[in-house]
């Protein structure tokens, strides 16, 4: 069982659950966290399986899985410290969105995007969420290549197509930053 | 470990699509492959208010007659269709939500989406009105105590209808309009459907601006009071706020603050006279503006000396606020001001009265302009419009 820096073992005594990544390795998480995981949850919600199997996350890095095992579990503790006390609660999302923006600052285009894939695919909503919306301001403001080239999408339209599109709309695809 | 997002699903594009707050950005992404354009819709419903165009005459031949200056785009002025049907014969009397709101002679009331040119009719003000017409050019007014006095059609255009505002896009089902007409004493409103505007009994005069929020229409008098309209029910319920101390200036605009702030901005406007006639206006320019905000306790206003981030548009449009970190090549602080004279259609020389002032230093820059009636007295003059794509 793989066990190194990124992932610290869980206390003795909680309940764990195992995650395998795509190359194998096997990430020990504690039953909150690994339930932050839609799809990990719906795993384990089928009858008659039992919370010693490891969970295959096969479209899933090692790196993007420590990531996002990182944030979940500071997004639990998170959780647990708000309630009633809006004061409490205040404090509470102010820290999540540092946490949401200090992930987001250190990661390249690449980066993200596999995080994105992979929030996707684990079905984590908020998670989901905030990298959508870090997505939304790296292309703000960038011409279409630019954004092509971001999501490595070819431009599959014919000229007449294209010339159509920018002339009903020649204002949107002026004035952008240069690439 | 490259990724092919043609793959993705397509709620993951439309995750992402989502998330744009632009609606140029929004365009440029659905352009990018068929992919992302079939899994995000057409007109996008998310988007918060867009930073406003400045609708401009351009002094030009009638091919070019209007342009919208977009303060983004390296400032640039760019050609805005307009079909013959809506420009010939309508006059430009207020902006809300993205549609320019247009009087015919007839009279008839024209709403004109500049971004997507659809348009939209409104019951005509003559419906209920005291306004008669009595001939082409001209109108009967019976005023309330019983005096009637006559208005040219150019008179009514500038004077008659003072702001008209709307609680969303007309193409919403729960529209409602508000008007603040017959200069500025009756307000009236009509809901999606109704084949008449409405009128509120009388409650506040010189009333000077409107805007909606929450459900309700706030409306303000030359002094600062503030009556709080419902009209959501079968008949209209308004309470009056009066804030103490009397406001001076001469105009005062209702901002929402977009921080859920109520504010008042009083414009002070420099005008002079001519020499040989003393009736006759040859200048007509804002020198300052104040801001001040609600506070709701005491209730009073309370003056303010910096906006932050913020920019206000007024004018004859429905007050807007924006970010301006949001934007490009825009200026937070500052308070981006169109023509909001009451001889628009009249011959008054000098220019349009535009500009942005800075209330970091007072200072006013200036917005490109034109003469007033330079071309054509149908001319539709500046106004101040938030590109809508519904």
């Amino acid at each position: 069982m793989a066990n190194n820096g990124e992932n610290p073992s869980p206390d003795v005594g909680g309940k764990t659950v195992k995650l395998k990544a795509d190359d194998g390795e096997i990430f020990e998480v504690e039953e909150a966290v690994a339930m932050e995981l839609q799809t990990v949850k719906s795993f384990f919600d089928d009858d008659g399986v039992s919370y010693d199997t490891v969970v295959p996350l096969l479209n899933v890095s090692s790196t993007a899985l420590a990531k996002v095992i990182q944030y979940c579990r500071r997004a639990v503790e998170l959780r647990a410290k708000s309630g009633d006390d809006e004061g409490a609660n205040e404090k509470a999302r102010e820290e999540r969105e540092g946490l949401e923006a200090e992930l987001v600052r250190e990661e390249s285009d690449e980066g993200i995007k596999e995080l994105i894939l992979a929030a996707n695919y684990l079905n984590i909503k908020d998670m989901l969420s905030f990298l959508c919306r870090a997505v939304g301001d790296r292309i703000k403001n960038k011409s279409v290549e630019y954004v092509r080239r971001f999501f490595v999408l070819e431009n599959d339209f014919s000229p007449e197509e294209e010339e159509r599109t920018r002339n009903e709309v020649a204002w949107a695809f002026e004035g952008v930053d240069a690439d | 470990m490259a990724v092919d997002w043609t793959q993705l699903p397509q709620e993951l594009l439309k995750s992402i699509a989502d998330s744009i707050k632009i609606y140029a950005d929004y365009l440029r992404f659905r352009a990018v492959c068929h992919s992302v354009r079939s899994s995000v819709p057409n007109t996008p419903r998310h988007l918060p208010p867009q930073l406003p165009w400045l609708i401009l005459p351009t002094g030009q031949s009638d091919q070019y007659k209007t342009a919208f200056f977009d303060l983004q785009i390296a400032r640039k002025l760019q050609h805005l269709e307009v079909p013959d049907a809506v420009s010939h014969w309508t006059f430009l009397c207020g902006s809300s939500h993205g549609w320019l709101v247009l009087l015919f002679q007839s009279p008839g009331v024209l709403l004109f989406n500049p971004l997507t040119r659809a348009s939209f009719h409104l019951p005509p003000f003559s419906a209920y009105s005291n306004a008669q017409i009595v001939n082409l050019f001209e109108f009967e007014i019976n005023d309330e105590m019983g005096e009637i006095y006559m208005r040219t059609f150019r008179e009514m255009l500038d004077s008659y209808i003072k702001k008209v505002v709307f609680s969303s896009s007309p193409l919403s089902n729960n529209f409602v309009a508000l008007a603040i007409i017959n200069q500025c004493d009756i307000l009236a409103y009509c809901k999606k459907g109704d084949l008449t505007w409405t009128l509120i009994p009388r409650t506040m005069f010189c009333c000077e601006d409107a805007i909606y929020y929450n459900d309700l229409f706030y409306v303000v008098d030359k002094h600062g009071a503030v009556a709080v309209c419902d009209v959501n029910g079968a008949s209209p319920i308004v309470s009056i706020i009066k804030p103490q101390l009397q406001m001076g200036g001469d105009h005062q605009y209702l901002v929402n603050s977009g921080d859920d702030e109520l504010l008042l901005v009083t414009r002070y406007v420099d005008v002079q006279y001519d020499d040989v006639d003393p009736n006759k206006i040859v200048s007509y320019k804002t020198a300052r503006f104040e801001v001040f905000r609600m506070n709701w306790s005491e209730p009073r206003w309370e003056r303010i000396r910096s906006l932050g981030d913020r920019m206000l548009f007024v004018g004859e449009n429905s007050s807007v606020s924006c970010l301006a970190s949001d934007f490009k090549g825009c200026l937070g602080n500052c308070i981006y001001f169109a023509d909001d004279s009451d001889f628009k259609y009249n011959s008054v020389n000098g220019d349009y009265d535009l500009g942005i002032f800075k209330l970091l230093d007072g200072s006013i820059e200036h917005l490109p302009s034109c003469q007033r009636n330079f071309r054509s007295r149908n001319d539709w003059p500046p106004i101040w419009v938030t590109p809508n794509p519904c």
